[in-house]
């Protein structure tokens, strides 16, 4: 079975005066440890998309599975709940937790499991420390610029050791050499853990270095391409 | 958890200036409130020591069955006889808690300076044993002196003292005699001389011209009899005086005496009025504190929260349940609560000590004489206290506190 499978899925959002479809038709899998790029313009719907595999929204049509667990037949706490042990969030405004510092931040998805405090502090420190910033432990999120931010949210992400890591836009927020550092400690780790990668971006250049690129136009996809 | 707390303490350090008037609002308000509780508990041990004690009440007030109902018309048909107090004495003096039990007749007449006559009502009193309640008084009524000039004694049974609007009204002084005139249990009219030793201030002034102290002895005398209207008990402490009185009442029904028994709460109306007025006005203080308190809290939380919408969304998206959010916001309340309470019980400490300092005197309504103003230092009230706000302040959290962690993650997350 594929860690993400979704069939004819479609969203439609209700929350304005009329009914927008921001998703529909979309069929595909992602299987495990892949490094997927979903590309497409603005409005395109690659957010929408991102949020219905990273269970933070559900499908108004279609089936749609994520690491093995079927997403309409999931409660709030449940979707929660594999959020928290099973995927990782890396966002285009890194949303760190101002008040923490670098580690804090880093062992909150671990805090949120229950696992004790010692242990947190020690797995988030050896994360940050895979992502470069091992001396930069108790600084807080003012004192960091864009790209360390966007490396403690890796780290964060990964800290759970999670199975698939989504991120949309991780690089919009950052100049282009920092870009594409981010991408290379991404695809670093998907090739070093196995863990599967998915991320949003509308910016081609960063697809060079994608094994996998889904373009998706006016809510559909129009090209799945490898290699 | 303990990250949870970290996080609000965090959040309440870096909008300090917000969190400062929500603190000191509940600050205020438990001050307020413990200031009055403060007072009120002095109030309430004033009047319980007046009437306990400096009127030497007792805890317990023996009388005839029927001398509280019929005997308000005809009190000398439910007097209690000399065996019947020799009995009772024995009977309730054999319980250890009992200190003093003393037998009091009340009579009333027409008191005169030789020229003319006015009314008056008198307890007939055992002096020393009287001494006795009022010895064991607590609080600053203890300082004070009752008398003016003379009071009387055991010795002297023909010493009377009199309410200080009364010896103004006779134009008497000290060492001068008064005739009281009275019938006696028999019908008919009496007459008994009583030297004049002193006056005391009558803590209410509707009868500061109509108060007289004498012995029992000299009450006795002018009624002629050698009964009581009453027998008042006093314990050495004030706890369950219900029990008590039940107690007593079971003893005296095993031995077949027909009497009633009342605790000095339900002999003084005033007492209970008094307590009633404050409850309320202490109610209504409570809520007005509440309101402001509570409005407070919500303003400031539901400022935080609108603040930190898309941090919200961050950590539902990291996996904290709904729950999670409310506790994180309940938490941050309940730390404000806590603080709240504390810098009220260093505002109550200082405006207690100024009080305590300033020693400041009032004139409470129908006295007639200042007496000094207290505020008592309540400990149960003042923790109370602490822990009633602080959990009202996260209670108060959870309203916002739940819209928020019903916000969809998704919305939450696209918030700016
Ligand atoms: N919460 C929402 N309510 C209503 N419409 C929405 C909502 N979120 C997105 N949409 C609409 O759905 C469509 C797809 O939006 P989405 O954010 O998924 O696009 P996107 O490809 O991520 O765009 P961008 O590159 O600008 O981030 C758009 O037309 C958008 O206006
Ligand atoms: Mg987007």
């Amino acid at each position: 079975m594929n860690l993400v499978e979704l069939r004819s899925v479609g969203k439609t959002y209700n929350s304005r005066m009329e009914p927008v479809r921001a998703l529909h038709d979309i069929t595909m899998d992602v299987a495990d440890g892949e490094f997927v790029a979903i590309w497409g313009p603005s409005g395109s719907g690659k957010s929408t998309l991102c949020n219905l595999i990273g269970l933070l929204d559900v499908p108004s049509d279609g089936r749609l599975s994520c690491v093995g667990r079927m997403a309409a037949e999931l409660s709030d706490d449940q979707r929660s709940e594999l959020r928290n042990e099973r995927i990782g969030f890396v966002f285009q405004q890194f949303n760190l937790i101002p008040v923490l510092s670098a580690v804090e931040n880093v062992m909150l998805p671990l805090q949120i499991r229950g696992v004790p405090y010692a242990q947190c502090r020690e797995r988030a420190a050896a994360h940050l420390d895979r992502v470069g910033l091992g001396s930069h432990l108790d600084r807080r999120p003012d004192q960091l610029s864009g790209g360390q931010k966007q490396r403690v949210a890796v780290a964060r992400a990964l800290v759970g050791d999670p199975q698939l890591v989504l991120a949309d836009e991780p690089t919009a927020n950052l100049d282009t050499h920092t870009a594409y550092a981010i991408i290379d400690l991404m695809r670093a780790l998907n090739q070093e853990q196995q863990t599967t990668f998915v991320f949003c971006t509308h910016d081609q250049r960063l697809l060079d270095s994608v094994e996998r690129r889904i373009q998706l136009v006016d809510g559909t996809i129009a090209e799945d391409t490898r290699g | 958890m303990r990250a949870w707390i970290v996080i609000a303490l965090r959040n309440i350090w870096k909008n300090r200036r917000r969190s400062a008037y929500t603190i000191l609002a509940i600050a205020f308000g438990y001050a307020g409130v413990n200031m009055f509780g403060g007072f009120k508990d002095y109030l309430y041990s004033t009047i319980k020591n007046a009437f306990i004690h400096v009127n030497a009440m007792g805890h317990l007030n023996i009388h005839k069955r029927g001398f509280t109902s019929e005997g308000r018309r005809e009190p000398t048909e439910f007097l209690i006889s000399a065996e019947e107090l020799r009995q009772i004495k024995a009977l309730v003096g054999a319980r250890d808690d009992v200190v003093v039990v003393t037998p009091q007749l009340q009579i009333q007449g027409l008191v005169s300076n030789g020229q003319f006559s006015t009314v008056f009502v008198a307890l007939g009193r055992v002096p020393s044993e009287v001494e006795e309640i009022q010895r064991r008084v607590g609080g600053w009524i203890a300082k004070r002196q009752y008398y003016t000039g003379e009071g009387l004694s055991d010795d002297h049974p023909e010493n009377v003292a009199l309410s200080a609007g009364l010896a103004d009204v006779l134009g008497v002084k000290a060492g001068d005699d008064v005739i009281a005139t009275a019938p006696t249990v028999a019908g008919q009219i009496n007459a008994l001389d009583g030297h004049y030793v002193g006056y005391f201030d009558s803590t209410l002034d509707v009868l500061d011209d109509k108060l007289m102290e004498v012995s029992l002895q000299f009450s006795q005398l002018l009624y002629d009899t050698d009964s009581v209207d009453r027998i008042v008990v006093l314990f050495n402490d004030d706890g369950d005086l219900e029990a008590k009185r039940d107690w007593v009442q079971q003893q005296l029904d095993a031995a077949g005496l027909d009497m009633e028994v009342w605790t000095w709460v339900e002999r003084a109306p005033f007492f209970a009025a008094t307590e009633r007025m404050n409850n309320v006005i202490f109610l209504f203080m409570f809520l007005v504190v509440l309101v402001i308190m509570v409005m407070s809290v919500v303003n400031t939380i539901g400022m935080s929260i609108l603040e930190r919408t898309r941090e919200i969304g961050t950590m539902r998206a990291l996996g904290l349940k709904r729950r999670g959010i409310i506790e994180l916001f309940a938490i941050e309340s309940f730390i404000l609560g806590l603080l709240g309470s504390a810098v009220g019980f260093l505002l109550f400490l200082v405006a207690w000590s100024v009080v305590k300092g300033f020693d400041p005197h009032w004139i409470p309504p129908t006295y007639s004489k200042p007496i000094p103003l207290e505020v008592h230092f309540v400990t149960s009230n003042l923790l109370w206290s602490i822990v009633f706000l602080s959990v009202l302040s996260l209670v108060a959290a959870i309203a916002p506190a739940r819209k928020a962690a019903n916000l969809e993650v998704v919305d939450a997350l696209g918030h700016i």
